[in-house]
């Protein structure tokens, strides 16, 4: 001991910086640990957001009035924009925050069927309330085995914007959009210019099977029978038009023509400077064009399908949905605030202020979304028929990017359609059954 | 040991426990909690279960992406080893004069391997533009029309190991090392003897140098088994076009973080670091040889 004690004495520096990364390293350490015992005053809740940049400052601003008129309450913010992976983290350490709203809606059977999200319907039901309030699309989105596990504040849907100088140009009807894929097809041929095997202009480019598998009135998962349905008339009719189309449009050599352009949508992008006529985007459109192309005189029509047989409006629905892990600390308060956030009052706020539709029937039915043509047309898609929700299913990210991989080896690979669609049913009945063994109800969290 | 002796080496355990604790709680753990996970359902939320080697035999029976991952890194891998060690070799030799034009060289090839990954997926994406790309429109002055690359499944993989070639700096930097270290009077004396430049470089070189080359292979084998953010960062993640730049590590991120199949995931890399370990075995055997 009397070593040591002369060994610390001597060097004494080397000494004290030793003790401070010891230090240092123990505080780390308990710093894993959960938070502490809570104090006195309002309750600090934990909330993550997958929004950042104006959405973000948007959400603070609102956060704040939230704060204003519930003191008992304070709301740490952080944006997990760039970095969604610690969502799972979160959930897998058995410490999340509060609440989220930077779970993918796709997400929701993954974790409900874990019992890792806080089924929401009782507390809405205690709060007087009912799912009936959202649009239903997005109470499906929320909900998974018939409970509800998430509430949206926002609703996205798909759209094809065209470019109304370049219809007028190609001696088409600006003010009236194609309403089938038939007169899709049309105004694709009258927009298009190649010259010398080179094109100077494309009408369209369809992309996302799993889109245009509804339009032509296919679906990928029948929830009343529990099965995967890759093969569905339906789906092999869209993946067979894309793969056509691919065929006398000559896909490689569009897709060449868009990269050039790199940002579809910028300021020197293709849609603005006119050299895609058409373009399948969503909503968010408008605010894009309110920043890069505020001259640029365009139009919007749903994703139609075929004249006979197929669906109207489609639209494949998903995005960033609110929920409170089972593990929250301050269950109670994190869901007043949810209440609060995604209730009439915080979505009024939030989607006016980041241009977005909300998704509740009642603002629905005001102004702005009531009056403004576009936000009506927006609004009647998420309500309708064509509005398809992600499946309930626990593989679907995994099932999703699989069907962008078959439309990639069918467009531009020239693969069969056939042949492709039976090896992915075959791999996602698999995966299902794998997904759904993996977690038998004895075994969960 | 006496007790004088053990408290000293207690002393300095104390002293490099920070570290210590972290390699074996942040490192050796997880390392070895890996293999269980790779004999389990493991989805990263709920509790593993035990299933045997079933992850190892659907890898290799049933997983046919498996497969093409496995072909596209072995194509990455062999492409890039020969020729990444080839240009860092011959770049070594060329700039080992020590003269002030060859330093900026040095400088300049080293350059590339310090900038972000992402940062120069990103410009590389554009130098491979079909239409746009300075790479093409460079082959065009040579009059030869440039092919699609990243668009075309024939040619991503070229793209990828041209990308690949960028980073030689690193590499080229040890052969320099090993260059100089070589002997003098082992080239004096192959001169008298008349062997020529080549011969010298053949019979006194790269004998004198093997261990290094060596190394040198180990470590590009070993990046290229782990290739990963251009690919990321170049197809969005998706290993297009037709998976043709689907390479082992991007199958294994997927099975991870997207399929949620961590057990699964942690199989694919318990094989990877078998053949590396395979793979260096050879290649350190291989260097001994006379």
């Amino acid at each position: 001991m009397l070593d040591l004690m002369d060994f610390m004495t001597r060097h004494a520096k080397f000494t004290a910086s030793a003790a401070c990364l010891i230090a240092a390293s123990c505080v780390l350490v308990t710093g894993c640990a959960r938070e502490p015992s809570p104090s006195p005053g309002p309750v600090e809740i934990r909330y993550w957001t997958g929004w950042s940049g104006y959405e973000l400052r948007a959400q603070k601003e609102i956060i704040a009035e939230f704060e204003r008129t519930h003191p008992h309450i304070k709301v740490r913010i952080t944006s997990v924009a760039t970095s969604y992976d610690k969502v799972r983290l979160a959930f897998a350490s058995g410490a999340p925050p509060d609440v989220m709203s930077c779970v993918w809606a796709e997400e929701i059977p993954i974790y409900a069927m874990r019992d890792l999200l806080e089924p929401l319907g009782p507390l809405l039901k205690k709060s007087g309330r009912s799912i009936e309030e959202w649009v239903p699309v997005t109470a499906r989105m929320g909900s998974y085995g018939g409970e509800t596990y998430a509430l949206a504040a926002t609703v996205n849907v798909n759209l094809i914007a065209y470019n109304k100088s370049v219809a007028r140009e190609s001696g088409l009807d600006p003010n009236s959009p194609p309403q089938s894929t038939e007169e899709l097809e049309r105004w694709h041929e009258a927009m298009t210019v190649l010259e010398e095997g080179k094109y100077r202009r494309v009408g369209f480019v369809p992309q996302m099977l799993e889109l245009w598998a509804y339009a032509f009135g296919g679906r990928w998962y029948d929830a009343d029978t529990g099965r995967i349905t890759a093969t569905h008339p339906g789906n092999l009719a869209a993946l067979r038009w894309m793969a056509g189309w691919a065929r006398t449009s000559n896909a490689i050599a569009m897709q060449r023509f868009e990269q050039t352009f790199g940002n579809m949508i910028s300021a020197n992008g293709p849609f603005v400077t006119g050299k895609v006529g058409m373009l399948g985007t969503g909503d968010w459109f408008r605010g894009l064009m309110k920043q890069f192309g505020e001259k640029v005189d365009w139009g919007y029509v749903g994703y139609n399908g075929p004249a006979e047989g197929g669906r109207r409006n489609v639209a494949a629905m998903n995005g960033s949905v609110f929920v409170i892990p089972a593990d929250a600390q301050h269950k109670a308060e994190a869901w007043e605030f949810l209440n609060w956030f995604c209730g009439p009052e915080g979505s009024y706020r939030f989607c006016t202020a980041i241009s977005n539709l909300p998704a509740l029937k009642e603002l629905q039915q005001k102004p702005p979304y009531s009056t403004d043509p576009f936000l009506r047309f927006c609004s009647d898609v998420s309500r309708g028929e064509g509005a398809m929700a992600p499946p309930p299913i626990p593989i679907w990210p995994q099932y999703k990017a699989e069907i962008t991989r078959v439309e990639d080896h069918v467009v531009r690979g020239g693969a069969d359609p056939e042949k492709m669609l039976r090896q992915l049913q075959e791999r996602m009945e698999r995966e299902l059954e794998r997904a759904m063994e993996a977690v038998p109800a004895e075994e969960v969290r | 040991m006496s007790g004088r002796t053990w408290r000293r080496e207690a002393l300095g355990l104390a002293f490099v426990s920070p570290w210590l604790i972290g390699f074996l709680v942040f490192t050796s753990w997880p390392i070895l909690a890996s293999f269980y996970y790779s004999l389990c359902h493991f989805d990263g939320l709920s509790a593993p279960r035990f299933i045997g080697l079933e992850n190892y035999r659907t890898l290799l029976f049933e997983d046919g992406l498996f497969w093409t991952s496995v072909w596209n890194t072995a194509w990455y891998a062999a492409a890039s080893l020969l020729l990444g060690q080839a240009l860092a070799l011959g770049l070594a030799a060329l700039f080992q004069p020590d003269r002030r034009v060859f330093r900026f060289f040095r400088a300049a090839v080293y350059l590339p391997s310090i900038v972000p990954i992402v940062a120069s997926s990103a410009v590389w994406l554009w130098l491979f533009n079909p239409d746009l790309g300075l790479v093409n429109y460079s082959l065009g002055l040579l009059g030869i029309s440039g092919p699609g690359w990243m668009l075309d499944p024939d040619w991503s993989k070229p793209a990828l190991v041209i990308i690949g070639l960028w980073g030689v700096g690193p590499p080229m930097l040890i052969y320099l090392a090993a260059l100089k270290e070589v002997p003098k009077q082992y080239y004096e004396a192959a001169t008298i003897d008349g062997a020529n430049r080549l011969q010298q470089f053949r019979h006194v070189t790269l004998p004198s140098i093997r261990h290094v080359i060596a190394f040198n292979a180990i470590m590009g084998l070993i990046a290229a088994f782990q290739f990963f953010a251009p690919v990321y960062v170049m197809t969005n993640g998706t290993g297009q076009p037709q998976d043709s730049t689907l390479v082992y590590t991007l199958l294994l991120f997927r099975n991870a973080f997207i399929n949620f199949k961590m057990g699964y995931a942690c199989a694919m890399a318990w094989l990877m670091f078998l053949v590396s370990l395979a793979a260096a075995v050879l290649i350190l055997r291989a260097s001994r040889e006379k």
